[in-house]
C-alpha cells in the first residue's frame, strides 16, 4: 500500500517535475545570456500551446504544426530581444526585470484576447496508452513527455558545453566584456538565447499539454518553476532536471500526505515555501555560479 | 527644486518649505477646492473612478517608498493591500470596531506581515528579493482560500458593512469619495514628510549605495526592512478602504496583475518622487477606465470574440506603456512635468 | 636584486624606425561620458613584427590607450573624440570591438580575465570566434597554443578559475593568439606575479613575437622588464606622450632611468633626498 502510494507519488512528481524543468531551462538560458530574468517565460509557454492548437485546428499534421510553432516562437523570442531588451542595454538589472514584467502583461493579454479564457482540449500528440504497474497507471504521454524534456535538457547542456556556438554563449554568460574582447558577438548570442527559449517553450508545450485541457492560466506554471531554477542555480542548464524532480516529487508528496489535512493548500504552497528557503539560505542554488547579490 | 537666479532661502525652515510662494499656496487651495467640489460636477461613474484612483494613490505611494526610495522592487504590493483588506474586514465585522479603527488595524497588520516578508532583505537584494515578494503574492492567494471558511471566508471572501461615522451610514458613491479623499491627502503629505525626513534620506542612501550607507552609520538592514513595513502600511490602508468601497474583502481583487500594474504606475509616473506616484496612479487608472469603456465596442470588431476583453486589453496597453516608458522616458511623467515647468517659467526665452 | 633583463633581447634589425606601421594612432583624444578628458593628443605607431612598450605610472592613461585602440572603451562610455586610429590601413576607432578583433587586433585585458567557470580548453575555443574554423583547424590552432604554453595542455580540462596566477596569465595570452592576430595589445602582463613568473611570461612574449611574427603593443609599469623585450617604447604621463625612443635610447635616458628604472646617474639607486629636484624635473617632463 505504502509502496503503491510512493510509486504514484514518484510517477506524478517526476512528470510534473519535467515540465517545471523545461520552463526553468528557459529561465536559465535567457538569464545566462543577458542577466535578464524573463518572468514572462510562462506566457511564452502559453502562447506556444495555443499557437500549436491553432495549427492543429487547421488540420495540420501534429509534428508539422509543432515545428511551425517552434519556428514562430523562436522568431517571437528574437523579436522580444530586438525590440524590448536591446533598447535597454546598459540599464540596471532591475529595469530589465521590470521590462519582462511589462512583457508578461502584454503576452498574457494578447493570449487571452486571441484564444479566450475557456479551457480547450489539447490533442493527444504523445499517445493515449496507459500501462499498469501494480495498481498504478502510467500514461504513455507522461513517459514520453518526461523523456522529451530530459532529452532536450541533456541536448542543451551538451550544446552549451561542447559546441563552439554554445561555448560562445557560455562565455557571454560569464562576462560580456571578456566575450567581446575575444570577438564574440554578444548581441547575437543574446538574441539566439531568446530564440532558443522560444523553441524550448514549444517543446514544453508538446511534452506536457498532450491530452490536457488548457486555458491561458497555464502560464502560471512558470511561477512553480521559479523554485526549480533557483534550486538548480540560474546559470546551470543540466541542474534544472534535478531541481525539477525535487520540486515535482516534493509537491506530489505534499499532495499525497499533507493535502488531506490542509484542503489542498500544502501542495500549492510547497514550491513557494521552498523558494523562500532557497532564497534565504542558498540563493546561488545547487549548481549556480557564486555571484549572487548579497550585502 | 527649480528656483530663479538670486532667490535664496535665508532660514532652514524656508529651505524645507513645501510652499514657497503665494502662488503655490493659491494653486494648492484651488486644487483642494477642486477636489472637494469634484462630485458636484462629475457623474457617478467618474466619482467612483476618483475614489478608486485615490485608493490606488495611497498604495502606489507606499510602493514608491519601497521601490523608488529604497530601490527594492516588489511585485507583491497588492497582496499586502489584500492583507489590509482582510484584517480590516475582520476587525469591522467580527470585532465590530467603529469606522476608522478597522482601517488602522488592517494597515498595521499589513505592515507586520510586510516586515516578515521583508526580512530576507537582510540577506539578499535585487531581483532575488523581488522573487520573495512574488512568493508573498502567491502565499497570500493560496493561504486565504485554503484556510477554514470561518477564518477568512474562504472562496467567498468577507463582506463588509458600510461604515458609520457620527451616526451617519456612508453608503453612496459620493459618500465613499469624501471618505477616501482625506486619507489620500493625508497619505500624500505623510509620504512627503517621510521622504524629506531623516528616514527618507537614509532610505535614499541605502538605494544609492548600501555599503556606503552602512559605513556612514546607517543601519542598512533596519531601513531595508522598515521600508517594507512602511510600504505595506500604506498598502494595508488602501486595502482597508477598498474593502469598504467594494463592501467585500476578496482575494481575487488582489492579484499579481494588480501588483504589476502598481509597479507600472511607478515606472510611468517616475521613480523616486511623490509627484511621480500620484501622476502614475492617476494616468494609468485613467487609461484603464477608458479601456474599460471602449473595450466592449472593440470586442465587436474582433472576429469571434464573445467575451469581455477589457481586462486583457488593459494588460496589453499597460505592458506596452511600461516597456515604452522604460525605454524612452525612464524618469517618467514627473520628469516631463518638471521639464515643462522649467520651460514655462522662462518662456519665451530658451533659458 | 638583479633587474630582470631578457637575455636574448630583440633582434637588432628592427630596432630601426618601422617601415610599414601595422598600427598608427594619430593625435587621439579620448573622453569618458563626453566630458572627462583622459587622453590628449596621443600619437604612436607599431611596426610590422615590432614589440612596442607603453610605459607610465598609475592613471597615466595606458589602459585607456589600449582600450581606445580595441574599442573596448565603449562599454565604459568612452569615445575617441579626436584624431584617428588606423590598423592595416583601416579606420578602427569607435568601431564595434568585434569587428576590430576580426581584423586581427586582440587585446589581452588587465588582471588575467579568464572565463573562470570554463575549462582551459573551452577558454581557448571561445577565442576562436573571429576565425572560420572546422574541427581540424581548431585542433591545429589549439595545438599551436599548447606548443607555446605546454602547461596549458597539461591542465586543459581544469576549470580556469582554479589555475594559478601565472597559468591564468599564460591562458589569457594564449587565448588571444587563437584568433591569429597581427597585433596583440597586452595590458600589464606582469601584474601581481612573482619575478620568476614575470621572467617566464616575458620570455614567452618575446618568443611569440619572434616565432609567430605577431606585433605587440605592451603596457607595463615595470619598465625594466618591458624594455627587455621591446624594440621601442613610449612614456605616457597624464594622458600625454612625453617621451619616445628605441629600447637603447630609453634605457640610457637619464630621466627614465631615474623615474622608471630607479637608477641615478651615478649608477646607484635613487634616494628620496633629491625629492625637490625630482618634482621639478617631473614637471618639466609633463
Amino acid at each position: 500500500m505504502l509502496w503503491e502510494t510512493l510509486l504514484r507519488v514518484l510517477v506524478s512528481g517526476i512528470a510534473n517535475g519535467a515540465i517545471y524543468a523545461s520552463v526553468a531551462v528557459g529561465f536559465s538560458i535567457i538569464y545566462r545570456s543577458g542577466k535578464v530574468f524573463n518572468i514572462a517565460q510562462g506566457e511564452m509557454l502559453m502562447l506556444a500551446t495555443f499557437m500549436a492548437m491553432t495549427f492543429f485546428g487547421m488540420g495540420m499534421n501534429h509534428w508539422v504544426a509543432l515545428a511551425l510553432t517552434a519556428t514562430a516562437m523562436g522568431l517571437l523570442g528574437l523579436g522580444v530581444e530586438r525590440f524590448v531588451l536591446r533598447p535597454l542595454v546598459g540599464q540596471s538589472e532591475m529595469a530589465l526585470f521590470m521590462a519582462t514584467l511589462g512583457l508578461l502583461l502584454v503576452l498574457n493579454g494578447l493570449g487571452v484576447i486571441m484564444f479566450g479564457t475557456e479551457p480547450r482540449l489539447f490533442p493527444d500528440v504523445l499517445g493515449t496508452e496507459r500501462w499498469l504497474v501494480g495498481t498504478v497507471s502510467i500514461k504513455q504521454s507522461a513517459v514520453l513527455g518526461t523523456a522529451l524534456v530530459a532529452g532536450s535538457v541533456a541536448g542543451l547542456a551538451w550544446f552549451f558545453r561542447s559546441t563552439r556556438t554554445g561555448l560562445f554563449m557560455t562565455a557571454v554568460a560569464e562576462s560580456h566584456q571578456i566575450a567581446r574582447s575575444l570577438g564574440v558577438n554578444v548581441q547575437r548570442s543574446i538574441g539566439l538565447s531568446w530564440a532558443i527559449a522560444g523553441v524550448v517553450a514549444t517543446i514544453s508545450a508538446a511534452a506536457f499539454m498532450s491530452g490536457r485541457s488548457v486555458s491561458p492560466e497555464i502560464a502560471s506554471i512558470a511561477f512553480v518553476a521559479l523554485p526549480v531554477v533557483l534550486l538548480s542555480g540560474l546559470e546551470s542548464i543540466g541542474g534544472v532536471m534535478l531541481g525539477g524532480i525535487i520540486v515535482g516529487v516534493g509537491q506530489s508528496m505534499a499532495a499525497a500526505w499533507l493535502d488531506p489535512y490542509t484542503e489542498g493548500g500544502a501542495s500549492l504552497l510547497f514550491p513557494f515555501a521552498l523558494m523562500m528557503l532557497i532564497l534565504l539560505f542558498r540563493p546561488q542554488g545547487l549548481f549556480g555560479w557564486k555571484r549572487v547579490e548579497r550585502i | 527644486m527649480y528656483r530663479a537666479c538670486g532667490s535664496f532661502s535665508e532660514t532652514y525652515s524656508d529651505d524645507m518649505a513645501l510652499m514657497r510662494t503665494r502662488w503655490q499656496w493659491l494653486a494648492l487651495a484651488i486644487l483642494m477646492v477642486g477636489l472637494v467640489c469634484y462630485p458636484l460636477v462629475a457623474s457617478s461613474g467618474w466619482i467612483r473612478f476618483a475614489t478608486i484612483t485615490g485608493i490606488t494613490i495611497i498604495s502606489v505611494l507606499g510602493l514608491q517608498i519601497l521601490v523608488g526610495l529604497t530601490g527594492q522592487v516588489s511585485v507583491g504590493q497588492s497582496a499586502f493591500m489584500g492583507i489590509g483588506a482582510y484584517f480590516g474586514a475582520i476587525a469591522a465585522m467580527k470585532f465590530h470596531m467603529p469606522f476608522p479603527l478597522p482601517i488602522l488595524v488592517g494597515a498595521t497588520g499589513a505592515a507586520i506581515v510586510g516586515v516578515l516578508f521583508g526580512l530576507p532583505a537582510a540577506r539578499i537584494k535585487g531581483f532575488y528579493l523581488a522573487l520573495t515578494t512574488l512568493a508573498a503574492q502567491f502565499v497570500f492567494q493560496f493561504t486565504i482560500v485554503r484556510l477554514p471558511d470561518s477564518w477568512f471566508g474562504g472562496s467567498a471572501g468577507i463582506s463588509v458593512a458600510p461604515p458609520v461615522i457620527f451616526g451617519v451610514q456612508i453608503n453612496s458613491t459620493v459618500g465613499f469619495y469624501y471618505l477616501t479623499l482625506p486619507f489620500t491627502v493625508l497619505a500624500v503629505f505623510a509620504a512627503l514628510f517621510i521622504m524629506r525626513s531623516r528616514v527618507g534620506r537614509a532610505l535614499i542612501s541605502v538605494r544609492d549605495n548600501d555599503l556606503a550607507a552602512e559605513v556612514t552609520g546607517i543601519n542598512v538592514i533596519y531601513y531595508k526592512v522598515a521600508a517594507f513595513g512602511l510600504a505595506s502600511f500604506f498598502a494595508g490602508l488602501a486595502g482597508g478602504l477598498l474593502a469598504y468601497e467594494n463592501k467585500l474583502a476578496h482575494f481575487e481583487q488582489f492579484t499579481l496583475f494588480e501588483s504589476i500594474w502598481y509597479l507600472g504606475m511607478l515606472i510611468v509616473g517616475g521613480m523616486g518622487s511623490i509627484l511621480g506616484a500620484v501622476l502614475g496612479a492617476v494616468s494609468l487608472r485613467f487609461v484603464q477606465e477608458i479601456l474599460a469603456l471602449v473595450s466592449p465596442r472593440m470586442a465587436e470588431l474582433l472576429p469571434g470574440a464573445r467575451y469581455d476583453i477589457a481586462f486583457p486589453m488593459i494588460n496589453v496597453v499597460l505592458g506596452v506603456l511600461i516597456i515604452v516608458f522604460l525605454i524612452y522616458q525612464p524618469r517618467g511623467l514627473a520628469h516631463l512635468y518638471r521639464r515643462g515647468e522649467r520651460y514655462a517659467r522662462v518662456w519665451p526665452f530658451p533659458y | 636584486m638583479q633587474p630582470i633583463v631578457m637575455q636574448q633581447g630583440p633582434p637588432p634589425a628592427s630596432s630601426a624606425a618601422p617601415i610599414a606601421p601595422v598600427l598608427s594612432v594619430t593625435n587621439v583624444e579620448v573622453r569618458y561620458q563626453g566630458s572627462i578628458l583622459v587622453l590628449k593628443n596621443v600619437s604612436l605607431t607599431v611596426g610590422e613584427g615590432e614589440v612596442v612598450a607603453l610605459l607610465g605610472s598609475n592613471g597615466a592613461g595606458k589602459t585607456t590607450t589600449l582600450k581606445s585602440i580595441s574599442s573596448l572603451i565603449q562599454s565604459e562610455e568612452g569615445r575617441v573624440t579626436e584624431g584617428q586610429i588606423h590598423f592595416l590601413g583601416a579606420h578602427i576607432h569607435n568601431q564595434d570591438p568585434v569587428s576590430t578583433v576580426r581584423r586581427g587586433l586582440v587585446q589581452v585585458m588587465e588582471g588575467r580575465r579568464v572565463l573562470e567557470h570554463m575549462s582551459v580548453e573551452q577558454n581557448l575555443i571561445v577565442a576562436s570566434a573571429p576565425i572560420k574554423a572546422n574541427r581540424q583547424r581548431l585542433r591545429q590552432a589549439l595545438d599551436e597554443i599548447y606548443g607555446v604554453f605546454p602547461i596549458l595542455a597539461e591542465f586543459r580540462d581544469r576549470q580556469s578559475g582554479y589555475l594559478s596566477g601565472g597559468q591564468q596569465q599564460m591562458l589569457v595570452i594564449g587565448r588571444a593568439l587563437m584568433a591569429k592576430p597581427r597585433l596583440l595589445l597586452l595590458d600589464e602582463p606582469s601584474l601581481g606575479l612573482s619575478p620568476l613568473l614575470v621572467h617566464t611570461i616575458f620570455k614567452s612574449i618575446a618568443r611569440i613575437n619572434r616565432e609567430l611574427g605577431t606585433s605587440i603593443l605592451l603596457v607595463e609599469q615595470n619598465a625594466k622588464v618591458a624594455l627587455g623585450v621591446a624594440h621601442r617604447g613610449y612614456v605616457l604621463e597624464n594622458g600625454r606622450i612625453v617621451m619616445e625612443g628605441t629600447r637603447h635610447e630609453l634605457l640610457n635616458n637619464e630621466d627614465l632611468k631615474e623615474f622608471y628604472l630607479g637608477i641615478s646617474a651615478t649608477g646607484q639607486r635613487k634616494s628620496f633626498k633629491d625629492i625637490k629636484q625630482y618634482r621639478r624635473r617631473r614637471r618639466w617632463l609633463g
